[in-house]
């Protein structure tokens, strides 16, 4: 399967979630792009911040 | 004899039974075929966008690994696979069709077993909210 990497498949994770979300919160298209999009968009940011803060905690 | 009049009590009126068993109805239907419930209301877009987005997040799932966790038998020392089971169960048809052809065996060694576990999981929880907002719609909250 092509989706070997790891915030390959979260990008697409929370392209779906937000995409859901979105729609499902908004009824206006220009609405649902922007919550849906600030969804993703959060979702991959806080990872990657999480991410890098559990690298300098010590095993 | 003097002869009271006697006011009826004012009850207020339950929502008719039609109207709420109907919705439950078309709740069931979008449980079962995500977005159908939207679509049934008019809701053209966002029933399409569920419809395809959702069994899409199960698919990849599955593609990824993932396994399908199951009520029974029934494990309470294992609450957390109860749990699982009933948010992959809020997919619908996608999970007995799934489960039917034998996919979602789940390997646990792959490195992608956990996030096709998360994308199956979440696909049911959000089909569980898209059913929540077309009972809302059903019965004219939104």
């Amino acid at each position: 399967m092509a989706l070997h990497s790891h915030i390959l498949i979260m990008a697409v994770f929370a392209v779906c979630v937000g995409a859901v979300a979105g729609v499902l919160l908004k009824d206006e298209v220009r609405e649902q792009v922007r919550t849906g999009g600030a969804i993703a968009g959060g979702l991959v940011g806080m990872a990657i911040v999480v991410g890098w803060l559990l690298y300098f905690l010590p095993l | 004899m003097a002869s009271r009049k006697q006011k009826a009590p004012i009850v207020k009126a339950p929502p008719p039974p039609r109207l709420a068993s109907s919705a439950l109805a078309v709740c069931a239907l979008s449980w079962l075929v995500p977005g159908v419930g939207h679509l049934w209301f008019g809701r053209r877009q966002k029933g399409l966008v569920f419809l395809v987005m959702l069994p899409l997040m199960f698919a990849i799932g599955i593609a990824l690994k993932g396994r399908l966790f199951s009520l029974l038998p029934l494990d309470l020392g294992d609450p957390l696979v109860a749990l699982a089971a009933l948010a992959d169960l809020g997919a619908g048809l996608v999970y007995f069709v799934a489960k039917g052809l034998g996919y979602g065996a789940g390997q646990v060694v792959a490195v992608t077993y956990e996030y096709g576990n998360a994308f199956m999981i979440v696909a049911g929880l959000l089909n569980s909210l898209v059913v929540i907002d077309v009972y809302d719609i059903a019965l004219g909250r939104k």
